[in-house]
């Protein structure tokens, strides 16, 4: 279950339609921003693909420029590595 | 963990985010309320990202001897706290289940059984003993990294040249930065940009030329994209590349041209610039001399001789050899001399180029000319693609023709220095540079080569035109060693593999491209009995030197057990150097937040963030304000090149350029990215970019299996219709492992003749659709275990 810290970069004048949007998103919680364009947001999921998830989301909305991230807390993720295929000595 | 508990790591990453961005949080009071004794880690250890050569400052948090989570350094310099996601998923390599563990021999039916420790070691010196009292010292060679650490090049280094004797060093930076290399060192006489970052927030101008920094190094492209929105009508950003990408999307000027025609484009800007007067004419009287090269050799140009010269490449003449629109390249000339301060930056685009060291002498022009260098805000800033290229590699003498502290194995007084400092006869040392990289592997095929280190890096995916390379490999008549945390192409095809620590598994320095040595420190052991690579090369050059009863092997290296006393062997060739680290002490280095930028010739120097400034750069010890050290004169070179096109240009049989391109999610040959299962999702195979006048002309359509062939391979790869290469160009990301999707098996190893870099970024090739679309899967390499 990953905590998330990071900067939602915002084009300035979209800053509060982009505001209702992350309000009402589930796993989101705002910290106000920087009156430069960049809020702060945490971002609590069930799992990194989750995250994974939640950051394409956020990045899709109309007026957000970037998702960049500052903390990310990951002692409760449980997903582990895996691969889908394994190539044998191929060459 | 309890919802208490999750508040408070909540309210911590918000308090991390906002002390990134330089504001204070106002938080809930029920937010704020800490458990007792409640901490979210028992330590942070500070580091620097491997995933680029930006040199982002990170911390690792560890719990229990775990790694729990990463924040980025908020007062460092290089990234104020950010990073990308490939910065905050590494955590995911630790105790990935194919993290090698043990030393590895390949059996005669060719699978791998593990072995110990000694029993690797002694085959290992053992064979290398055998090929040198056999084949002679230059039968051996080593392949290193810009990932290596500067610690690990300069100790394997100082083995082969004052031990083995040979200068068969080199490293995958000469792939991607050697041309950067030569156009600062024709240019300037002296190696690496001059300013820093932190141009970035004072430049009013921006031209990136063959930079794709919005996937290639995040972190720089958010500063600049800070910059533009903070000044959308006072800052111009312009981007020179054939191809839509997304750092393209914030340009104000996007000049799309012709692969290969970067020369004629520039010099097309350089004439705007002189014709229409706007050079810098002060500057240009004082600091700047005129060049051309004449029957083989330099020659002086005047002023006017050079006007001249760029009559041949007026911005009408330049758009018929580029596609470039002529109105362009007056906007963009008019643009970059204009600002009160231009700032520049490139990367492959310009060094992967059998002329890149005269597409980067051509950038410096633009500068040298208009004055736009030295002032805050003002630079020509090579930006480099690996973390320790510049620091490992180029100032501590991991390619085949230098020595540590930026001087030349060709110099007598050079390996005088060396061989002092070293405690050896000078005579010991090679007098002539080795094998560069293409030449190394050629070597290598040809069966010259008969044992080879290769360390940290994956020759077998990333070299251009496989298919030699590959044979070289396979010969039965050599010895390969490659060391490496994960299994990868190269692994699979060596002899013995030895595991290797990964980052923060181990301490030891990375030299970013702002000329900044950051030190990260020790988190966690390594898994199984994967080994510190310095501990590995000590013990290699001690068991080698008793198999050729040649005590050197042991002198250079008894007092060299840690990573510390290596860097401070290494700052002791530093001293008095361009590159001087002599006050760039560990101690120093564990207490700052981001290292310090050389020189920095005492223990008290702050570093110097502008190169040549007087009052800035220790080095700038004459009168002027500005002072290009590095020549006579303090004058630095305006070169006229000629123009000279790519090495293989489309005709009618293969009649489209290709190009290869990074993207963001993954990391070169994708041995570490892509066990991150979060980035495999984002990119899990490569593609072909086709421009959609080109589909729709051959009747192609998104997803199609589409074959690209060159005069050298070919390969299968879905297409991606998109307003991304010009009509004509196909693009590719090189990362994919999978053997029928790998992309080098057709690019061209034709090379620079002064830098050696080869031309990845142009050869010709003919595609054609072989299928609809087909279900693929993403490729993780495996070995075949005994």
């Amino acid at each position: 279950m990953p905590i998330t810290g990071v900067a939602i970069q915002i084009v300035p004048d979209k800053m509060k339609s982009v505001y209702d949007v992350l309000n009402e998103m589930k796993g989101v919680s705002l910290y106000g921003d920087d009156k430069k364009g960049n809020i702060i947001a945490v971002l609590d999921t069930e799992s990194k693909k989750a995250l994974d998830d939640l950051n394409q989301k956020i990045e899709a909305i109309d007026g957000v420029i970037k998702v960049m991230g500052v903390y990310h807390y990951f002692e409760d993720d449980i997903s582990s590595p895996s691969q889908k295929e394994n190539v044998k000595n191929e060459i | 963990m309890g919802m208490k508990r999750r508040d408070f790591v909540k309210t911590t990453a918000a308090a991390a985010v906002a002390s990134a961005l330089g504001v204070s949080l106002k938080i809930p009071s029920a937010r704020a309320e800490v458990p007792p004794g409640e901490k979210d880690v028992d330590k942070w250890v500070k580091g620097t990202c491997r995933f680029c050569g930006v040199g982002c400052r990170m911390y690792l948090g560890v719990k229990n001897g775990k790694a729990v989570a990463v924040k980025g350094v908020e007062n460092s310099k290089t990234n104020f706290g950010f990073l990308c996601m490939k910065a905050f998923l590494q955590y995911k390599i630790y105790n990935h289940p194919d993290r090698l563990k043990y030393p590895l021999l390949r059996q005669k039916n060719g699978e791998f059984k593990r072995i110990s420790w000694d029993k690797a070691m002694d085959i290992m010196a053992t064979k290398f003993a055998k090929a040198i009292k056999k084949y002679g010292k230059n039968s051996v060679a080593y392949y290193g990294s810009g990932q290596a650490l500067t610690e690990e090049t300069y100790l394997i280094q100082k083995i082969f040249r004052a031990g083995i004797g040979n200068s068969n060093v080199e490293g995958n930076p000469r792939l991607c930065m050697a041309s950067a290399v030569g156009g600062y060192l024709t240019t300037f006489g002296k190696d690496e940009p001059s300013g820093s970052y932190a141009d970035i927030e004072k430049a009013t101008c921006f031209f990136l030329i063959g930079t794709n920094q919005a996937e290639a190094h995040p972190v720089v492209f958010r500063r600049v994209m800070n910059r533009k929105l903070s000044n959308p009508d006072g800052v111009k950003v312009i981007v020179a590349d054939p191809r839509v990408s997304p750092t393209s999307r914030i340009a104000d000027l996007h000049m799309q041209f012709l692969p290969g025609t970067d020369l004629a484009v520039m010099h097309a800007m350089a004439n705007v610039i002189v014709n229409e007067g706007l050079y810098n004419k002060e500057f240009v009287d004082k600091f700047v001399a005129f060049k051309t090269v004449k029957n083989g050799k330099p020659a002086n140009l005047t002023f006017e001789e050079y006007k001249k010269f760029l009559d041949d490449f007026t911005p009408e003449k330049a758009e018929k050899i580029s596609k470039c629109p002529a109105d362009q390249i007056r906007k963009a000339a008019r643009w970059f001399a204009k600002s009160s301060a231009t700032m520049s930056m490139w990367t492959m685009g310009l060094n992967q180029r059998i002329r890149g060291v005269w597409a980067n002498n051509l950038v410096h022009n633009l500068h040298l000319l208009t004055g736009q260098i030295g002032k805050p805000g003002a630079d020509s800033f090579s930006l480099t693609g690996q973390p320790n290229a510049c620091g490992g590699v180029r100032e501590a003498g991991g390619l085949c023709h230098i020595l540590p502290g930026h001087r030349l194995v060709a110099k007598k007084a050079h390996r005088e220095q060396i061989a002092k400092i070293w405690g050896i006869p000078e005579a010991r040392l090679p007098k002539k540079p080795g094998y560069h990289t293409v030449a190394m592997f050629k070597a290598l095929t040809d069966g010259k080569i008969k044992a080879m280190l290769i360390h940290t890096t994956n020759p077998t995916q990333s070299l251009p035109n496989l298919t030699p390379v590959i044979k070289g490999f396979k010969r039965k008549d050599n010895f390969i060693v490659v060391t490496d945390i994960f299994p990868t192409r190269t692994t699979q095809l060596a002899d013995l593999v030895l595991p290797a620590a990964f980052l923060f598994e181990k301490p030891g320095v990375y030299g970013c491209t702002e000329h900044r040595s950051q030190l990260t420190q020790k988190a966690l052991d390594p898994p199984g009995e994967a080994r510190e690579e310095i501990h590995i090369f000590r013990e290699f050059s001690i068991r080698l030197g008793k198999k050729l009863k040649d005590p050197v092997f042991t002198h250079i290296v008894k007092d060299l057990k840690t990573s510390e006393d290596v860097w401070n062997d290494y700052r002791k060739c530093t001293k008095g150097q361009d590159v001087d680290l002599w006050g760039a002490t560990y101690e120093r280095l564990r207490k700052a937040p981001d290292g310090l930028q050389w020189p920095v010739p005492t223990v008290t120097s702050p570093g110097t963030p502008k190169r040549y400034v007087k009052g800035i750069d220790p080095l700038a010890k004459g009168k002027e304000w500005i002072q290009f050290y590095g020549k006579p004169n303090g004058r630095a070179l305006v070169w006229a090149r000629p123009y000279k096109g790519p090495a293989e240009m489309p005709d009618a049989e293969y009649p489209f350029y290709l190009t290869t391109v990074r993207v963001i999610e993954q990391w070169h040959t994708m041995t570490m990215t892509g066990r991150v299962p979060e980035l495999l999702r984002g990119f899990p195979y490569s593609y072909v970019e086709i421009n959609p006048k080109d589909a729709k002309r051959l009747g192609i359509k998104h997803g199609d299996m589409i074959e690209i062939k060159s005069r050298r391979g070919k390969v299968e790869l879905p297409a991606k219709i998109v307003e991304g290469p010009m009509e004509g160009i196909v693009a590719v990301p090189w990362h994919d492992q999978n053997m029928n999707r790998m992309i080098n098996f057709v690019t061209i190893e034709a090379f620079d003749p002064g830098s050696k870099e080869p031309e990845y970024k142009i050869c010709a090739v003919k595609i054609r659709k072989i299928s609809g679309p087909r279900r693929l899967k993403p490729t993780t390499v495996k070995m075949k275990l005994a």
